[in-house]
């Protein structure tokens, strides 16, 4: 379970979007598992610790902050999720690219914007995010298009797209 | 004009399949596949970089955020240790 952690906490960060609750949440999934572990039948153990996380996250929010659990594009949370560091080396990407990216990334709402932190921040696969989310694995990947679909056209009204290095 | 063609329904079928083979989530065989089209297909080739620019600019948003909160995962590391000791 410990080698699970990291991820655990870097997928409660960008559920709750607050390192104290992440914190509290990870530790609220730990106690869960070690009390379920004997009907845990040693597979895919980080699939079995995330839809224990999402459990425990759904029942955290029912308790203290229900509108969470609604779609509603509320929350600033994932909004610290702005890039900043160079990005790859085929491509050519100057800061007005990360800025539109950024500024792309803070409008969508939160259940494209939770799927695409996911899986391109805290590297989860499609299924795992799905577990994390508690939704269908096709799901994950109807939301993560059209997350990256309404940045792209950001960019292309912005005219800030990248070019190839050669050619 | 028929390579043409051919080659626009290719296009499509990329189209489809392009955030799984920019994600790693295709089988070898089609990512292979994938992988040539988008060095044949400048169009194509330049749609999947900028896919790739958007995927890399929003991980790279994460990267300082994980290495703030080493001293919350290390903590975390200690109460799951603690927790399998009293269990164990």
């Amino acid at each position: 379970m410990v080698p699970q952690v990291d991820v655990l906490y870097r997928v409660a960060l960008s559920l709750t979007g607050q390192p104290a609750d992440a914190e509290d949440l990870v530790q609220d999934t730990l106690i869960r598992a070690y009390r379920a572990i004997e009907r845990f039948d040693g597979r895919y153990p980080r699939a079995w610790l995330l839809t224990i996380l999402r459990n425990a996250h759904v029942n955290r929010n029912r308790r203290r902050r229900p509108s969470l659990l609604r779609d509603a594009e509320s929350g600033e949370a994932l909004d610290r999720l702005a890039p900043h560091a160079p990005a790859s080396e085929d491509v050519v990407i100057g800061d007005e690219f990360e800025a539109v990216v950024a500024d792309a990334l803070a409008a969508l709402p939160d259940k494209h914007r939770a799927v695409i932190a996911l899986v391109d921040i805290d590297g989860l696969s499609y299924q795992e995010a799905a577990d994390a989310l508690g939704i269908p694995r096709g799901t994950v990947m109807s939301r993560l298009h059209r997350a990256r679909a309404r940045i792209r056209a950001r960019l292309d009204v912005a005219g800030t797209v990248p070019r190839r290095r050669s050619m | 004009m028929l390579g043409s063609i051919v080659m626009r329904a290719r296009c499509r079928r990329v189209a489809r399949v392009l955030q799984s083979y920019l994600d790693g989530e295709l089988e070898p065989p089609t990512a292979t596949a994938v992988a040539e089209h988008l060095e044949a297909c400048r169009r194509c080739g330049l749609e999947a970089d900028t896919y790739a620019a958007i995927k890399t600019a929003v991980g790279a948003g994460g990267g300082d955020r994980v290495a703030v909160d080493r001293v919350s995962v290390e903590r975390l590391r200690d109460f799951a240790r603690s927790l399998a000791d009293d269990a164990g």
